[in-house]
């Protein structure tokens, strides 16, 4: 009964709480995004984790070569990274909603997959180390391409590809595909323009951030208001100023989010194009648009949760960091109802508190907690807690 | 009102064919309605009818011919343009936006719309013309009833203040009394000198109230001609009116 001792510590530790919420928030910022896409477009944006890695590089860039203090390289990452967004849409996503006939879409995978190889293929040619990762890299791009090409001629063997206007089914597992392809390509660039080397944020930039905003002292609870004021050394912190800002980024982006969804006209637009993309071009929506639109909010969400993430972990900027965030927020998204923005968030706060207690049950389990539940869900609820019952799957 | 030659023409089809997949449907169709006319087109289940609408809103790509606005090919319009050059459609079967309420989707319809004061007065224009929508104006759209949802549709059409109103089965699934309500209201959209392209199933009524009337049959135009015209004609009343 040991776990059930180191359980009982985490229950009365405050720490397991903060840090419980501290990653809750930061996988619900994530969450947003899978589920805005999802809920507009039906797509899981596999690419989404790649989002947050280049967020973070951009952030990093930024206080690195700009000298800008962090919350200034916060917001920095959400532009550029919005921009990337939008243009993730147009290269990659819109092209197959654009319902090309069969021979431009082979064209398309196999000019993306044979840049992507050539590239790779030129630049890796005297690391040493970091060559077998790339190989492992390309090959899996190799297989990717292969299997797009499998199911391009398996669709059109099954006359998916019949109707140019209605190829929904096919545009689906279309875009399925591309999202995980694209998901290699930018790792595989991020892998290129930075190398595999693990980074982090310099000490000074984050200061503000590890200073410590609750304290325990020999006296009692100190607050400290000023995180400039001197190192409090022998204090044992309580609580983090970058926790406290994750929360409030959090809080403050949510109610941003819900305000824009609910009350704006393009939210209007966002919530008419999930119902009905058909009906929304015959508003006079350039649903196109607004689907750019969505994909430059969660990415710029995305920014802010890679920041935060890698200052909180801290040194872990590398080119595949996106992938366990990304895939724990998935998780979440699938646990609170792909498609709702609430459940993301209540999805995310969920996967932090299971990963938080079950971590302090078993450390190197503490993902596995969180995978489990969404297999669980998956199994007995697979449209979420806040999502609804849709009539029929496709 | 009906063929004067100075009438300037809204929406004008020119010999187009459309389909889907292998499967041609519209056989080269010619027609027009002008400006101020009430034009319908009527044929049976699978003639090709929603085709044809759907053709001249984009969702469907025109294979050959031309489908003209105010005498511009249509062909390389994006869809919102079609709406911002004044074409407005009713779908077949509503299509609400269901989990929104009744006012978000009339807003929806003013979409391309800048002029707020403009939107107000349309919508209370349009909860003139329905007052049920009025006292529904913050329910969910899907928890309408189906001639309220109708109504909704017709409403939500009206508030991009179209130059041209399509309309695709307003009367499907829906009991007599109500079907006559909703011919009672294309009427006084009729008397408000709107130009309406009306698609229906329901011959006599829609030829009854119409300029003039096109027929389709099997994706071919076989007859065309004033409403009460066609109304007399011997084959239309035997194919349509069941006599
Ligand atoms: N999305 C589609 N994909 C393939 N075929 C279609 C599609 N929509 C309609 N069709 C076919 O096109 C033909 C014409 O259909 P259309 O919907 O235009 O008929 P309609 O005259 O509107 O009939 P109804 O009175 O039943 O609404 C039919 O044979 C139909 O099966
Ligand atoms: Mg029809």
């Amino acid at each position: 009964m040991e776990w059930l001792t180191s359980l009982g510590n985490a229950v009365q530790n405050p720490a397991t709480y903060i840090d419980a919420l501290t990653l809750g928030s930061i996988y619900a910022l994530i969450a947003v995004g899978y589920t805005m896409v999802y809920g507009i477009i039906k797509l899981i944006n596999f690419a989404h984790g790649e989002i947050i890695m280049l967020g973070t590089y951009i952030g990093l860039l930024a206080v690195n070569t700009l000298n800008v203090p962090i919350v200034l390289a916060i917001l920095i990452a959400m532009l550029a990274c919005a921009a990337i967004g939008a243009i993730l849409d147009w290269t990659a996503y819109l092209p197959l909603r654009r319902s090309l006939p069969k021979a431009e879409i082979l064209s398309i995978i196999g000019l993306v997959g044979g840049a992507a190889l050539l590239i790779a293929y030129f630049t890796t040619g005297e690391a040493g180390d970091s060559m077998a990762t790339a190989h492992r890299l390309v090959l899996g791009f190799l297989a990717v391409v292969l299997l797009m090409l499998l199911v391009s001629t398996l669709a059109d063997l099954l006359g998916w590809f019949g109707s140019p206007r209605n190829n929904v089914k096919s545009d689906r597992l279309a875009a399925l595909i591309t999202a995980i392809g694209m998901s290699l390509c930018l790792q595989t660039m991020a892998h290129l323009l930075w190398s595999a080397k693990y980074e982090s944020f310099p000490t000074a930039a984050a200061k503000i951030f590890d200073s410590k905003l609750i304290a325990q002292t020999t006296e009692g609870l100190v607050f400290r208001w000023n995180p400039f004021g001197p190192p409090l050394i022998d204090a044992v912190p309580v609580l983090l100023w970058k926790e406290l800002v994750t929360w409030v980024a959090m809080l403050v982006l949510m109610i941003v989010l819900l305000v824009i969804v609910q009350r704006t006209k393009i939210g209007k637009a966002m919530r008419a194009c999930a119902l009905d993309q058909q009906t929304a071009w015959l508003m006079g929506i350039n649903v196109n648009h607004v689907i750019a639109f969505t994909f430059m909010i969660g990415s710029a969400m995305a920014a802010v949760a890679g920041i935060l993430y890698s200052v909180k972990v801290g040194g872990n900027i590398y080119p595949r960091m996106g992938y366990y965030p990304g895939v724990i927020a998935f998780a979440a998204a699938v646990l609170g109802g792909i498609g709702t923005i609430k459940g993301a968030v209540l999805g995310g706060l969920i996967i932090g508190f299971t990963e938080a207690f079950g971590g302090a049950v078993a450390q190197q389990y503490d993902k596995a907690f969180a995978f489990g539940l969404m297999v669980i869900f998956i199994l007995f609820r697979p449209w979420g807690i806040l999502g609804r019952k849709e009539a029929k799957r496709a | 009102m009906s063929k004067d030659a100075k009438s300037e023409v809204v929406l004008e089809l020119d010999n187009v064919r459309s389909g889907y997949g292998r499967m041609e449907v519209l056989r080269g169709i010619s027609l027009h309605v002008c400006r101020g006319e009430v034009v319908c087109l009527i044929g049976a289940n699978g003639a090709g009818k929603s085709t044809t609408l759907n053709t001249v809103c984009g969702l469907v790509r025109v294979r050959s011919g031309e489908v003209r606005l105010f005498g511009e090919n249509t062909a390389d319009f994006t869809r919102d343009r079609l709406v911002r050059n004044g074409l407005s459609q009713v779908p077949e079967g509503r299509k609400l936006f269901s989990d929104m309420t009744v006012q978000e989707n009339l807003e929806l319809g003013a979409y391309l719309r800048k002029d707020k004061d403009g939107i107000a007065r349309d919508r209370e224009h349009v909860y003139s013309l329905f007052p049920v929508l009025r006292e529904r104006s913050h329910q969910m759209a899907g928890s309408l009833s189906g001639g309220e949802q109708q109504m909704c549709a017709i409403a939500r059409a009206l508030m991009s203040r179209p130059k041209i109103l399509l309309l695709d089965e307003p009367s499907l699934g829906l009991a007599p009394i109500l079907v006559k309500q909703i011919f009672q209201i294309l009427e006084t959209l009729k008397d408000e000198g709107r130009t309406v392209f009306l698609v229906e199933q329901n011959a006599r009524m829609a030829l009854s109230m119409a300029d003039r009337g096109y027929v389709l049959q099997t994706g071919n135009l076989v007859r065309e001609g004033p409403g009460r015209e066609l109304l007399e004609d011997e084959e239309v009343r035997k194919a349509y009116l069941g006599k």
